[in-house]
């Protein structure tokens, strides 16, 4: 459930603030809008992977319209939240997750976050209180995509562990994953390997190929 | 100027870092240039950071911006030289957060009794006096 007034409290807007602020120069400077994940980077996505990959895109279509970033940037902050809210809530139940989902917005810089003991995905959409007119207003709406894709990938992984031939994942692939989640690397302590490590480069594939999808129609 | 491996250590038990992490580090740093362990070898030895800019960021601004410990830091500059259009892709990424948990890392020991540590028995690590930097 969201709770929150249609003006933005003084320390959310300061921690959105702060955390574009940390970013702006490198979204310009890096050129944000022609970046893809690149393929060294990329796992394999099996055949229905890429069924679900055209499922959320199809579900991104149907709750936000052919142009995501135009529709949010017409919509007020509250609006913004019941939507996000509705795409993650019904993302969770297409790909068959009995999971708690909850859709917040925080000062905090943390974005998302699945929890496996507790089988709770929690995504904080603290980028989407953004100015329609803010000149990154785009990176900030595909992130939030991207962090609710990836977030429920996780959850994927995690009921094909536990429950054989959920979404037909090889033997060898809830093997890796079982054995990176014993493993597992932090961002917070080597951010290259972070992004290496079995699961988390699965979600990564999965998210991107996603949002490339969506960016091509 | 170089750090053994024991004074590494030290360091980096002091800043949080697990044991099977600490050894990992090493010898991720042990395969970088020498520009890159220098930045390693010279926080540890005087607690001085680089000046170096690659892509346009220094490990100042990853540190005291973006919240990143110092080693991390190095590590993300490294591999801004190595492989930069992957590094810039990932650090334009929100943070998130995986909470996986002991409870969840059970459970799944129960389900995939197979799972293999990164600690294989048998494995050792670097010698106390194995050392980073200009030999």
């Amino acid at each position: 459930m969201v709770v929150i007034d249609d003006v933005i409290v003084f320390a959310i807007a300061a921690g959105l603030a702060a955390l574009l602020a940390k970013i702006e120069n490198l979204i310009r400077s890096w050129h944000y809008r022609s970046m893809k994940l690149p393929k060294d980077a990329k796992e394999e996505l099996s055949e229905k992977d890429w069924e679900e990959v055209a499922a959320t895109r199809e579900l991104i279509t149907r709750i936000f319209g052919e142009d995501p970033v135009e529709s949010l940037r017409q919509s007020s902050n509250k609006e913004r939240i019941d939507r996000m809210d509705e795409f993650a809530n019904k993302l969770a139940q297409l790909y068959g997750l009995d999971i708690q989902v909850d859709v917040t917005v925080d000062a905090v810089e943390k974005c998302g976050a699945y929890n496996w003991s507790e089988r709770k995905a929690v995504f904080n959409i603290l980028l989407l209180m953004v100015d329609g007119q803010n000149e990154n207003f785009d990176y900030c709406v595909w992130e939030s995509f991207d962090t609710i894709v990836h977030e429920l990938r996780h959850a994927v992984q995690h009921k094909s562990i536990s429950e054989p031939g959920f979404w037909g994942f090889t033997q060898q692939q809830r093997q890796a994953w079982a054995d990176n989640m014993s493993n597992y690397i932090s961002s917070a302590t080597d951010m290259k390997a972070y992004t290496r490590q079995p699961i988390e480069r699965d979600a990564f594939t999965f998210a991107a190929a996603v949002i490339e999808e969506v960016k091509k129609k | 100027m170089k750090v053994t491996f024991s004074e590494y250590k030290e360091y980096m038990q002091g800043d949080g870092y697990a044991e099977r992490e600490i050894t990992r580090i090493f010898r991720a740093f042990k395969a970088m240039d020498g520009q890159s362990r220098s930045w390693l070898v010279w926080w540890i030895v005087a607690r001085r950071l680089p000046k170096d800019e690659i892509e346009g960021i220094t490990a100042r601004y990853l540190i005291e911006e973006r919240g990143f410990k110092p080693v991390n830091a190095f590590i993300i500059m490294d591999w801004l030289k190595s492989e930069p259009e992957t590094a810039k892709y990932f650090l334009l990424k929100t943070e998130t957060d995986a909470n996986i948990g002991e409870k969840a890392v059970r459970e799944l020991e129960k389900l995939m009794p197979a799972v293999q540590t990164q600690s294989a028995p048998g494995s050792s690590g670097p010698e106390a006096d194995e050392s980073l930097g200009d030999s």
